[in-house]
């Protein structure tokens, strides 16, 4: 049973500059009261090709948390343009929000997002060669999260706690290994784009 | 019948009502294990598979029944989604009242289900989905007790259980009062528990399990009644779920997937002798669940003069048809094939009883209707208990915990009894309200409830503690019938605005994250997640404050293990009241205390306490000095007395018995001047005549007076030279020359025996008989339980004499003590920190005896009403508390015997009673009855070992008192009836 259930995410100040932070007010619903702290990431995936352009801008603890319901806003500070492959920088990419629970992902959040310049001239004719990310808009595509919820320990065996925590490099490769799905979503609507901008 | 063939719904979604909203209609059509009609007939609930967890769907009723409410589109279809569960929901149950669902799955797990209010305040949706829950429907318990799937579940009647029975070869019956508490686990299948029933009269349990057994369980003490094997000797485990059913009237129980001369049956079993020579025949494949009406319906036909009483059973196959049959008739009703593309796998039954739902593995559900005139008509509730009652005996309570039978006509009369008197000290058993859940004691608030508060971790991170929204008052907990009117749909809201209405609150406080297993963070001990929990400011303080906030981080010294807290200094800007906290902890494996840091209240000049007269005031810096060395030497220091203003006292002397009227006496030091020395005057008045008034009698005595204490009969007087003087309070005669005590007195008491006792300030105690001139405690040490941790003080909360001039001392270390001269030792007669009693769930079992009359008479109370703050939590039902409760309940009898406190011995001896007859400790409630009957052979009258009386009571008469109590409980009426048939037959040879 997962003891925590994420109710609803709105995405605050969207559309929004590129330089902009991002800001998620965030419900979640906890079926008992949990004995540690959840931990939230923002990731911002800079490049499809690869995770190693991915970005955690920022991770946040969040409690107590006693049994019921909550809300907070997670403002994370835009990604490190510099970070950013220059052929990615404008189009559809991906920002993930996560939580996890004693070192182990519950719930990943990944929402669609669009870049693309404000003036439609940069837009349409002449985009520039070096992006200019003080004119870049950020859109994202709020309406359509994808969901993907993970089965984790929550206090059920207690005597497994001290198994997993100390095992917390394994949890890395996991956790890793979970962003394929959506990756895979990303690339072929990117590849596909006519779909994101149509929704959009 | 109609059948509303075209009303067949899909969980995720539905062939006819596709919802728009959200766009992501999924048209794979998962598996629906289960269905369960709400007693209201105002909604249903399904349980299966969801996309990536188990689903439980609570769905509007009316759009069912009613195509014209079906076409409305605002009126809402599904009320709620519940995607909790983690695997496949194989089962779900509403509860008898309606409050509650149940519900069990493939994770293990039960979940007990309650509507819920919310504020509007967060999204309604499932989130991702793009569904709207119009209801709220949050887990109030999980019940972890199974090690497999979950495949039935059952309530049993009047709600007092619930049976849940799994793939670990067990059925598990849940206390549904006191949530989560097992009551048994049944434990003798060898294979898949595929399916559970209750007998309707609740004095037995069925499971169906793929180990081709059915077996029947009492409840009266959850063991095996009967095994039947024979008509599954042939069944293969081709099922998922083997839901039997036990018909309403109780005479027949009707299983799933039995086999008869090759063919698949559902096996009639009768209650009678448990006798298995009926099935119900037809179904091609095998019989996956049956489910009775739970109505007894009534039909007149025309070739029977009289009203024929049948009941009303439908079967699901995995031949993908339903069966309806009434047992009144030889051949079924009516028989519905190809249902569903795939099997059957449950059925329901509306409360009206005309209404039938089943669901199947296709991902579909049907409804089914019927008239009266088709089924019969329903026998009202009253009918049917008279019924039940006609053919079961009479059922003592509506309470469904007594179900079992009155076997002796003496408790039937000791029970009504009972009942008559209404005692307010009622077994705790009877005292609960029957349908509460638990209710788990949580602070009230918690958490921020207008902002979130961040601050900061160590190595920089963010901690957030969230905005608390808290749920709406629950509006009744039953929920309403879901009326056509419907209401409001939330609308789902992705709202861009650039702001959150939340306030965040950062705060410079350097804090700990309470996670373990984190990369460079340690944990920090669970209740430091309490206590950082923010102090809620009604004003928001502006963020800009913060900046005021001159705050050092205190830095981990890692390398050697060791917590260097550096300076801290802070300058709070004054109106800010915040409680702030800073909380470190270092390298692995250490657990650092907590470093708490919180601004003392602003104290304004009229918070001076006013101490009452003649107690002990810690020693100042002037006095004492030349009257005793006290500083030197090993012991203890306690506070010597001390007058308030260092002038006088007044202690009021009340009358004692009625004939004497109320003194007041007076000391005054440094009344008058002597040639020698200022004099000390002790004067006393009757009451009502000031100090200009002629006294009854006065004295004067050469030394300051430090403290006194008086009664009726006796005056003590506490010099500051290290004396005690006694004077008669009638005459201000002495008759003793002063005592000399050690050191000057700390504390004084006194009792009406004419004992006094005094503790000094080396921490001495002595006790003297004044009457018979003797001392009865000699200058006995309080070091032995006054003995502090380092760095602690140890102060004496009380201190009194017993009547029988026992000395009581309860002191700050929630202990408290008698000293036994007899002994040369000191008891413990209470200790609150003590495990045992603070798991002790003794509170419901003691009656208000203490409240009512004066504590005078309860020396114990009063005792331990010194030293015991709080309420401690009440046991959640495990076996220790039991044990806890009953040790200390022995504690607190032997506390009182030491005492001799009868009235509390009597009391608690009650208590104890109550408490072993409730958890069925027939053990040792027979040691009880044992020392209370005493031997019964013919010479006992002059037996030595055993006493005719204990404190002062008649054993015997005690034993009658605690007869009825055992009476209460059912299961111990064997007990009952053995001593009250012995005691009758000594009272008899007397």
């Amino acid at each position: 049973m997962a003891k925590v259930q994420v109710m609803n995410v709105v995405v605050l100040d969207n559309p929004s500059a590129f330089l902009n932070p991002f800001q998620f007010e965030i419900t979640f619903e906890c079926l008992e009261d949990l004995q540690e702290d959840l931990e939230w990431r923002i990731i911002y995936v800079g490049s499809a090709e690869s995770e190693a352009f991915d970005q955690v801008l920022d991770t946040v603890y969040v409690g107590p948390v006693p049994q019921g319901r909550h809300m907070f806003v997670f403002q994370a500070d835009p990604p490190d343009p510099a970070k950013i492959p220059i052929a990615d920088v404008v189009g559809v990419t991906v920002v993930l929000l996560t939580c996890s629970y004693r070192g182990q992902e519950f719930i990943r959040v990944g929402y669609y997002v669009n870049n693309d310049y404000g003036d439609p001239e940069l837009r349409e004719t002449q985009p520039p060669s070096a992006p200019q990310f003080d004119k870049l808009q950020r859109n994202i595509l709020a309406t359509n999260p994808r969901v993907t919820r993970f089965k984790v320990d929550w206090d059920d065996n207690p005597n497994k706690h001290n198994k997993i925590s100390s095992s917390s490099s394994q949890l890395d490769v996991s956790t890793t290994s979970m962003d394929e799905p959506i990756k895979a979503n990303l690339l072929n609507s990117s590849t596909n784009d006519s779909i994101v901008s149509m929704e959009l | 019948m109609e059948l509303i063939e075209d009303a067949v719904l899909i969980q995720n979604g539905t062939k006819r009502w596709r919802y728009d909203n959200g766009g992501s209609t999924h048209e794979m059509d998962l598996p629906i294990f289960s269905i369960d009609i709400h007693p209201d007939g105002s909604r249903f609930a399904t349980g299966g598979q969801g996309e990536d967890s188990g689903r439980i769907v609570i769905w509007n009723m009316a759009p069912v029944v009613s195509e014209k409410i079906e076409n409305d589109e605002n009126i809402p279809k599904m009320l709620c989604q519940m995607d909790n569960h983690l695997a496949c929901v194989n089962c779900v149950r509403w509860s008898f009242s309606g409050r509650f669902l149940a519900s069990g799955g493939d994770d293990k797990l039960v979940m007990i289900w309650k509507i819920s209010k919310y504020a509007s305040a967060g999204g309604n949706t499932v989130f991702g989905s793009g569904k709207v829950n119009v209801e709220t429907w949050r887990c109030a318990t999980t019940l972890r007790g199974h090690n497999g799937d979950v495949l039935d579940m059952a309530w049993s009647p009047h709600d007092a259980w619930l049976a849940t029975c799994s793939v670990d070869n067990t059925v598990i019956v849940w206390n549904a009062l006191k949530m989560p508490e097992m009551v048994a686990v049944l434990k003798g299948h060898s294979g898949l528990v595929k399916g559970v029933a209750w007998d309707p009269v609740g004095k037995y349990v069925a499971s169906q399990s793929d180990d081709k057994t059915l077996r029947i369980w009492r409840t009266a003490d959850w063991q095996q009644d009967a095994v039947i094997s024979e008509p599954f000797e042939e069944c293969g485990g081709t099922t998922h779920v083997l839901r039997l059913s036990w018909s309403p009237d109780g005479q027949y129980l009707v299983s799933a997937h039995a086999m008869n001369g090759g063919g698949p049956t559902a096996q009639i079993v009768e209650r009678e002798g448990w006798r298995q020579d009926k099935d119900f025949v037809g179904h091609r494949k095998a019989v996956t669940c049956v489910r009775f009406n739970s109505n007894i319906l009534q039909k007149s036909y025309k070739s029977w003069c009289k009203p024929q009483q049948y009941c009303c059973c439908a079967i699901g196959s995995r031949d993908r048809s339903l069966s309806v049959w009434l047992t009144a008739l030889k051949r079924p009703l009516v028989v519905i094939h190809e249902l569903f593309s795939n099997s059957v796998l449950d059925l329901s039954w509306s409360g009206s009883g005309l209404q039938l739902m089943a669901c199947s593995w296709d991902g579909s559900v049907a409804f089914v209707e019927f008239s009266e005139e088709e089924l019969g008509k329903p026998l009202t509730l009253d009918e049917k208990s008279t019924l039940h009652e006609r053919m079961y005996g009479k059922f003592l309570s509506p309470s469904a915990r007594q179900t079992c039978v009155v076997e002796t006509p003496e408790l039937l009369e000791v029970r009504e009894k009972q009942a008559e008197m209404k005692d307010p000290v009622v077994p705790a058993n009877q005292t609960e309200p029957a349908t509460e859940q638990p209710v788990t004691q949580r602070t009230p608030m918690k958490g921020p409830i207008n902002k979130q508060i961040e601050t900061r971790t160590s190595d920089g991170k963010r901690r957030i503690t969230p905005m608390f929204i808290p749920p709406a008052p629950d509006s009744g907990d039953v929920p309403q019938p879901f009326g056509a009117s419907g209401s409001q749909q939330p609308t789902f809201s992705s709202s861009s605005e650039t702001k959150s209405r939340i306030v965040i609150e950062k705060r410079d406080d350097i804090v700990t994250p309470n996670v373990s297993g984190g990369s460079n963070s340690r944990p920090c001990d669970t209740t430091s997640a309490v206590s950082a929990t923010p102090v809620v400011n009604s004003t928001s303080c502006p963020p800009t404050l913060n900046n005021q906030v001159l705050g050092q981080r205190i830095t981990p010294n890692i390398s050697d293990g060791r917590l260097e807290v550096q300076k801290v200094s802070r300058s709070v800007p004054p109106s800010v009241t915040t409680k702030r906290r800073i909380d470190t902890a270092v390298s692995v494996g250490t657990k650092l205390p907590v470093v708490k840091r919180s601004r003392p209240p602003v104290t304004s000049g009229s918070d001076k306490q006013l101490q009452p007269t003649s107690l002990p005031q810690s020693s100042g810096d002037e006095g004492l000095s030349g009257v005793g060395d006290v500083d030197s030497g090993p012991g203890l220091k306690l506070p010597p007395l001390r007058l308030q203003n260092g002038k006088g006292l007044v202690v009021r002397i009340s009358g004692g018995n009625g004939l004497v009227k109320s003194r007041r006496l007076e000391v005054e030091n440094r009344a008058c001047g002597s040639s020698f020395g200022p004099l000390t005057k002790v004067r006393v008045f009757s009451d009502g005549c000031s100090s200009g008034d002629m006294p009854q009698w006065e004295a004067v005595l050469g030394y300051p007076v430090s403290g006194s204490v008086a009664n009726s009969q006796l005056v003590v007087i506490a010099c500051e030279d290290a004396t005690l003087h006694l004077l008669q309070t009638d005459t201000g005669q002495r008759p003793l020359p002063p005592l000399v005590l050690s050191s000057p007195a700390s504390r004084l008491a006194l009792n009406a025996s004419q004992q006094v006792m005094a503790v000094t300030c080396r921490g001495n105690l002595s006790v003297w008989d004044v009457l018979k001139g003797k001392a009865l405690v000699r200058n006995e040490s309080l070091l032995p339980i006054m003995q502090a941790e380092p760095g602690s003080v140890v102060t004496i909360l009380s201190c009194s004499l017993t009547e029988e001039g026992h000395p009581l001392v309860s002191l700050s270390t929630g202990k408290a003590y008698m000293f036994s001269a007899e002994l040369s030792s000191w008891l413990v007669l209470a200790n609150s920190s003590d495990p045992v009693q603070r798991s002790s769930a003794h509170r419901a079992f003691v009656s208000t005896l203490s409240a009512s009359q004066n504590t005078g008479g309860l020396p114990l109370a009063c005792l331990q009403s010194h030293i015991i703050s709080g309420v401690s939590l009440l046991g959640q039902g495990s076996s220790a508390n039991a044990l806890c409760t009953v040790t200390f309940m022995e504690q607190q009898l032997a506390a009182c015997r030491a005492l001799n406190s009868k009235q509390e011995f009597h009391s608690w001896l009650l208590a104890l009673a109550r408490f072993l007859t409730q958890e069925g400790l027939e053990t040792r409630l027979r040691l009880i009855c044992d020392d209370l009957l005493g031997p019964t052979h013919s010479h006992a009258k002059h037996s030595k070992s055993w006493d005719t009386s204990v404190m002062g009571f008649s054993k015997h008469a005690l034993l009658r008192e605690i007869l009825p109590l055992i009476g209460s409980n059912l299961h111990l009426q064997r007990i009952y009836t053995e001593y009250s048939d012995q005691l009758a037959m000594l009272s008899e040879e007397k």
